[in-house]
């Protein structure tokens, strides 16, 4: 890393201790109004080391990660094969954009009762809520970067003798990765916002699950680290996706 | 490069300098929630108190106590009356300061207390026991038959005193700890009830008045506390540390107040259900938001199904500080709280005596 | 490589459109923007809908797939693949056509060494200046060896002097392909120096085919005529040569001083634009200068045109509006005029 890069993240890291220095000197002091029960950052951390440590947060992030690796994967190929169909055929895209513009405005959450009521409370309903946040945006997503090709360069590989399977393989999905990744990007973020919601609905384990529990028993310093994992893994799953983007089509673009 | 460094350091100059305007600002907020919370605290010293209590026949004497205007004959004025579904709710709102007096579960007092740090003092005691097990009689006839395969549990969520029961139940009865955890199904009293109606549990963990109303669905009690924890204590009457020190006498008439009415529901149970049913029949329209809650909390709180589960519940304003300390040494047990402590640092019973 | 015929061709744009296109030949579409060049050579591809018929050596092709018809295609926008390296781009069609590795690569090296372009394999096409582009285009468009070779206004976004050097360039190269061309431009000059033969195309109809000479000296009609921009042609009645290519010739009553070496000379022609004009006898050797009477002006845009009335004939020019205005030029003025020597063309 050279200096000017080495230099760049130190001034994007103080902003961030600045923030946890005075969070730590707030609670300390107790400045923070008596009704709002404020743990220091320091007591968070130490039970964040207690709940790794015992096992409980390895365990229910690992309930949460799975969830969301399934829902998210499933709902995301299930968009991008769709997204395809649609995109490249317009025949599909009429007969099946009807009925997806009237499911998509449904935000994810609002299918919990409907799903609590067909799938019941267990594994399977946290993963489909997953699946359906995903599958949406990604369709979308997908149908607009496949339709994004301009048309010159379908033509040039028609004229070069390119079939239309090859067209697809070599021209519509590459151009159509920045769209893709767009949408699987954005989604990778909302699905964990998702599954903690979906969790907090009587799903025994997960991170949503244990937030309720903290909720229950007002333990402030493992609700703030259950949102200080919500966001190191939004945030994770988001760079994972712009790297991946970028490994892909950084080249080209 | 002199030239970048430059540029870096005022770039970085500009960054503190939000950060500091941003922390300002925020502080200014703080202060004045800060400000907006003593002007409330101000405002519900002197005679006028927050109170609130559990939407359950634990808190029989409050209810009777409110229907006879004993609250305002000893000069209390209640700025605020609020009924929670469960002691966690409740817990949750004393810790937030709007109300100083409750009517609440040990257990969820404790947490409130120990978690929280909330600086409340238990003056009184309620009632004992007022808890239980109801099972599906066609599946579960033994404790032993809730780790048969496939039987769905409910339970209120981790914190609350049903919840220490379960626990309890597990440990005495050497039960697979995980399994049985695994199976339970965590929510509050009135969806369980809509639960059992709907065929969705084999099994509940309920207080009562819940837990009589889940036998009129076909369910059977079969555990109470005294099965598995003689003496336990139910709930108390809880204030916060504030009232006492600044106005020691509102505690003595609270405590006076529920003193006579738990007497007073000890010598007429049916008079006490009957109040206690139209009570609660007002409340449950405005706390249940949704359909079908309503329905049931419509319908199947009657006075006689109070008076069955007021059968099973001991009203008694006496609480041994050897029974809170068992309770603070179990729930420390189970992790719920950090640290265990005396029960003499949560009690407070000079009024009582 | 074939001979090309189309046959009637006619759809929204194209009116009955026959001509043929011989084995080897350069024929460049001429015409304004929206002529129905572009259009055309969509059909021939099989890219637009027709009524009529493509026929290579008399063969018809309509029914065949376009990925079948081994066409190469330069598109005005080049559409050179932007996620596929400069390789990939120039071997895509070899790779749709299942070719071999050793084949591939062999047919890489012979485009790298005919363009010029083998230090560029690895880039991508953001990284390539306009030139380079264009010959790798060229490169993509060459490798899967076509029979026809189609090129669309391929040269327009690029600079004058860029533009000059690669369309000789181009056309050296399919010449030494011996690669039947089709090349559309609607810049004459530009027409006149690489067409074999020019088929001039407006409002969808076929005016002439005919050689740069025939087009520029008898344009068939006056949309031809007009589209050229209406160049004043002098028919000539013999020269005397003045040594050092240069010829001194009695055409339509002027005598005009020309480059000459052939042996016959029977028009000199020059374009309006080329005509410079003045109010006051312009300065330099007395060569080519007359005198004549503006009898008409025409503006349009940021130009004028004059009609110059002399004893002979009507003289056609085209001068920049501020020019005219800063000469104060008008109907009536007497000027002279000048008919340069290096831009008057004879036949």
């Amino acid at each position: 890393m050279n200096q000017v890069t080495k230099t760049t993240r130190r001034w994007e890291i103080l902003p961030v201790a600045i923030f946890l220095a005075l969070w730590e000197v707030v609670a300390r002091l107790n400045l923070v109004p008596g009704q709002f029960f404020f743990p220091p950052f320091s007591v968070v951390m130490e039970e964040f080391g207690h709940l790794i440590a015992n096992g409980v947060l390895v365990d229910n992030f690992l309930s949460s990660l799975i969830r969301v690796l399934i829902g998210f994967f499933t709902g995301s190929l299930a968009g991008v094969a769709l997204g395809i169909c649609m995109g490249w055929n317009e025949t599909t895209n009429k007969a099946l954009h009807p009925i997806f513009s009237l499911l998509y405005p449904i935000p994810a959450l609002g299918w919990l009762p409907i799903l609590m009521l067909w799938f019941g409370i267990g594994e399977l309903l946290p993963i489909a809520i997953i699946f359906i946040c995903s599958f949406f945006p990604v369709l979308y997503n997908t149908i607009t970067g496949i339709r994004a090709v301009p048309k010159g360069f379908i033509r040039a590989a028609e004229i070069l003798g390119a079939s239309r399977m090859e067209i697809l393989k070599t021209v519509l999905l590459p151009l159509a990765l920045p769209n893709i990744f767009t949408g699987l990007r954005l989604e990778a973020g909302m699905a964990w916002r998702v599954i903690i919601a979906a969790e907090m609905v009587a799903i025994p384990t997960g991170i949503g699950a244990l937030l309720m529990r903290a909720e229950s028993l007002i333990r402030v310093d493992i609700i703030i680290v259950c949102l200080i994992v919500l966001s190191v893994m939004c945030l994770s799953f988001e760079k994972f996706f712009i790297f991946m983007e970028h490994r892909l089509t950084g080249k080209w673009r | 490069m002199k030239a970048e460094r430059k540029l870096e350091r005022v770039e970085m100059l500009k960054r503190v300098s939000v950060l500091l305007v941003v922390t300002f600002f925020f502080s200014l907020f703080a202060l004045f929630l800060s400000s907006e919370g003593r002007e409330k605290a101000q405002h519900t010293t002197g005679k006028e108190i927050g109170m609130a209590v559990e939407f359950m026949d634990h808190a029989a004497c409050a209810y009777v106590a409110r229907d006879k205007g004993w609250f305002v004959e000893e000069g209390l004025t209640l700025s605020a009356y609020e009924s929670y579904v469960t002691g966690m709710a409740l817990a949750a709102a004393l810790a937030r300061g709007d109300i100083q007096v409750a009517y609440i579960c040990l257990v969820p007092a404790i947490n409130a207390y120990a978690n929280a740090k909330v600086p409340l003092k238990i003056i009184a005691g309620t009632h004992r026991c007022g808890y239980g097990l109801v099972v599906n009689p066609k599946k579960i006839k033994l404790i032993q038959d809730l780790e048969k395969p496939g039987i769905r549990i409910g339970c209120v969520r981790e914190g609350g005193a049903v919840d220490v029961l379960l626990h309890r139940v597990i440990d005495m009865y050497d039960l697979d700890e995980g399994m049985i955890l695994r199976r339970v199904k965590r929510m509050n009293p009135p969806k369980q009830i809509l639960a059992i109606k709907m065929g969705q549990l084999d099994a509940a963990f309920l207080p009562e008045q819940w837990a009589t109303m889940a036998e009129g669905f076909g369910f059977s009690m079969l555990l109470t506390p005294s099965d598995v924890w003689p003496e336990m204590q139910g709930s108390v009457l809880a204030v916060k540390e504030e009232l006492i020190r600044d106005d020691p006498e509102i505690a003595r008439r609270l405590v006076k107040v529920t003193q006579k009415a738990t007497d007073w529901v000890n010598e007429r149970p049916i008079e006490a259900a009957t109040i206690m049913a139209r009570q609660m029949s007002v409340t449950g329209e405005q706390i249940f938001p949704f359909k079908a809650a309503r329905v049931a909390a419509r319908l199947e709180i009657t006075p006689q199904v109070l008076l069955r589960s007021m059968a099973r519940l001991d009203y008694t304003t006496r609480i041994s500080p050897s029974t809170v300390q068992q309770a603070i040494d179990y729930i420390h047990h189970l992790g719920y709280i950090k640290k265990a402590f005396r029960a003499e640092d949560i009690l407070d019973l000079r009024f009582l005596r | 490589m074939p001979t090309i015929e189309l046959k009637n061709i006619s759809n929204f744009v194209c009116r009955d459109i026959s001509v043929t296109i011989s084995n080897g030949e350069f024929l460049v579409l001429l015409g304004p923007t929206g002529a129905g060049k572009t259009t055309l050579l969509n059909i021939i591809c099989g890219l637009a809908p027709y009524e009529g018929s493509v026929l290579f050596d008399g063969e018809p092709i309509d029914t065949i797939r376009i990925s079948r018809r081994k066409i190469g295609y330069l598109f005005q926008d080049l559409a050179l693949f932007p996620h596929l390296d400069v390789r990939r781009n120039i071997i895509y069609g070899l790779s749709t056509m299942k070719r071999g590795h050793n084949q591939i690569e062999a047919r890489l090296d012979e485009m790298c060494t005919l363009l010029n372009i083998g230090h560029l394999l690895g880039r991508y096409p953001k990284d390539l200046s306009g030139g380079e582009r264009q010959r790798v285009a060229l490169a993509r468009s060459l490798a899967p060896a076509p029979r026809l070779l189609l090129l669309d206004e391929p040269f327009s976004s690029l600079d004058i002097k860029t533009r000059k050097y690669l369309r000789i360039e181009f056309k050296r190269i399919v010449k030494e392909l011996g690669l039947t061309t089709i090349f559309v431009t609607h810049d004459f000059k530009e027409a006149e120096e690489v067409g074999d033969r020019l088929a001039v195309i407006e409002s969808g109809r076929l005016e002439q085919v005919a050689t740069p000479q025939e087009v520029f000296f008898s344009p068939n009609g006056y949309k031809v005529a007009d589209f050229l921009g209406s160049p004043n042609i002098f028919d000539c009645r013999g020269y005397e040569v003045l040594g050092n290519g240069l010829v001194k010739a009695n055409c339509g009553g002027f005598t005009i001083v020309a480059v000459w070496d052939k042996e016959k000379l029977s028009k000199i022609a020059i374009s309006p634009d080329d005509i410079y004009v003045s109010r006051d006898e312009p300065p330099g050797p007395p060569i080519n200068r007359f005198r004549g009477t503006i009898v008409e002006e025409v503006s349009h845009n940021s130009v004028v045109t004059i009609t110059i009335k002399t004893k002979t004939k009507d003289i056609l020019a085209r001068i920049r509006k501020e020019d005219f205005l800063a000469e104060n030029l008008s109907v009536g003025r007497d000027v002279f005029f000048i008919l340069p020597l290096r831009n008057l063309k004879g036949a």
